[in-house]
């Protein structure tokens, strides 16, 4: 990430979820401490996407089995870019029938970046997931009927 | 989309499987190594974790890649916990944490399916978050040296055991010397390291030569996937 950039999370809720809250208050409290932060280290970048994620997958209903894999391929996706092209941001958006994961890197995601081994890791956890230019979107959506009902 | 990945992998042989997926488990190994001294150990278990995923995999239940990761960090976890390497957790989160546990396995049985945290929460009475807390002591990779042995966990799976079987019949048409390293290994879990200083030899002979017993077993399911095509 370019020096004087800042890096920016956008949580967006539409009603307040049991555990949402929690998980709410720990993105914008590491957003906040972002908020004059000159790069995403990637203990910053893994805590934030995974409190985004948490925050997400709790308010669909995302089953254990969901979290886990999910987990897994999100700590691969954060420490692959970090390591290679560097994270700007990270932002969670909502869909009508979920959320967007978006992070975004300063410069075009190429296949040095992602390696067929971090490929298929982060395919094992989401089963929709987009490299377009310089940003990763997961598209999280209740995986099931007996979650879709809680959303 | 999901339907056509799953038909298509049920029309592949488990050894194409195991030969597609190996970057695959050679990066997650590479995520549990956290510099342990292990990886050779580690990338060697991932292997077994994507031979055994192949092996039981049912193309009716989804595709295969989800499926082998699960395998993969089971077996990975399974390693680290039995050669004592333990996360060390508050005790808060310990007592959480095997509530959490006996909450899936109930669950599971009575859903027949994967809870959700709110429905473990539910069950438990823990808070949300104390519950995404305690999933993420179960998914913790990096371990720590623990002498608390009452943090060991036997696991019993008769999936798991089916598996080893065919592994052990695998086993069965390899020579006295190469079944001795693969009992060493993945039956006793010992480390290549321990072998090496059994057998009076190298550690990095003892990785070469159970690569090529490793290569050898693949060889053995490759012709029985042919044979029973």
């Amino acid at each position: 990430m370019a020096a004087g950039e800042t890096s920016h999370i956008v949580v967006e809720l539409q009603t307040a979820t049991p555990g949402a809250d929690s998980a709410a208050a720990q993105a914008l409290s590491t957003a906040q401490a972002l908020s004059t932060a000159q790069a995403l280290s990637t203990a910053q970048a893994l805590s934030t996407a995974q409190a985004l994620f948490s925050l997400a997958a709790t308010r669909l209903g995302f089953t254990v089995a969901d979290l886990e894999r999910g987990d897994i391929a999100l700590t691969e996706l954060v420490e692959s870019l970090t390591e290679s092209v560097g994270l700007a941001s990270i932002r969670l958006e909502t869909l009508e029938f979920g959320f967007t994961l978006a992070l975004r890197s300063p410069a075009p995601i190429g296949p040095a970046a992602l390696p067929l081994g971090a490929r298929q890791v982060v395919d094992a956890g989401f089963e929709t997931w987009a490299v377009d230019g310089s940003v990763v979107a997961i598209e999280l959506t209740a995986t099931d009927a007996r979650s879709a009902r809680r959303v | 989309m999901l339907a056509r990945r799953a038909v298509s992998e049920a029309e592949t042989s488990s050894a194409d499987l195991v030969a597609a997926h190996r970057p695959m488990a050679e990066r997650l190994a590479r995520r549990y190594s956290n510099n342990t001294g292990t990886d050779a150990d580690l990338r060697q278990v991932a292997d077994l974790g994507l031979f055994l995923a192949a092996q039981r995999y049912d193309p009716e239940t989804g595709p295969f890649r989800p499926f082998a990761m699960v395998t993969i960090v089971g077996e990975l976890k399974k390693h680290l916990r039995n050669n004592g390497w333990a996360v060390k957790v508050p005790r808060r989160l310990q007592e959480a944490s095997i509530t959490v546990a006996r909450a899936i396995e109930e669950l599971e049985q009575s859903l027949q399916a994967s809870p959700t945290a709110n429905e473990i929460a539910d069950v438990t009475g823990l808070g949300v978050e104390t519950v995404l807390h305690a999933l993420q002591v179960r998914n913790a990779r990096f371990a720590e040296q623990s002498n608390d042995l009452s943090q060991r966990v036997v696991d019993t799976d008769l999936d798991e055991l089916s598996s080893r079987i065919d592994l052990h019949a695998a086993a069965s048409r390899l020579s006295p010397e190469a079944r001795q390293l693969v009992t060493m290994r993945f039956q006793q879990e010992m480390t290549q390291r321990q072998i090496a200083d059994e057998l009076g030899i190298s550690q990095s002979q003892v990785h070469r030569r159970l690569a090529e017993v490793l290569a050898q077993l693949r060889s053995t399911l490759k012709s029985n996937d042919q044979g029973e095509s």
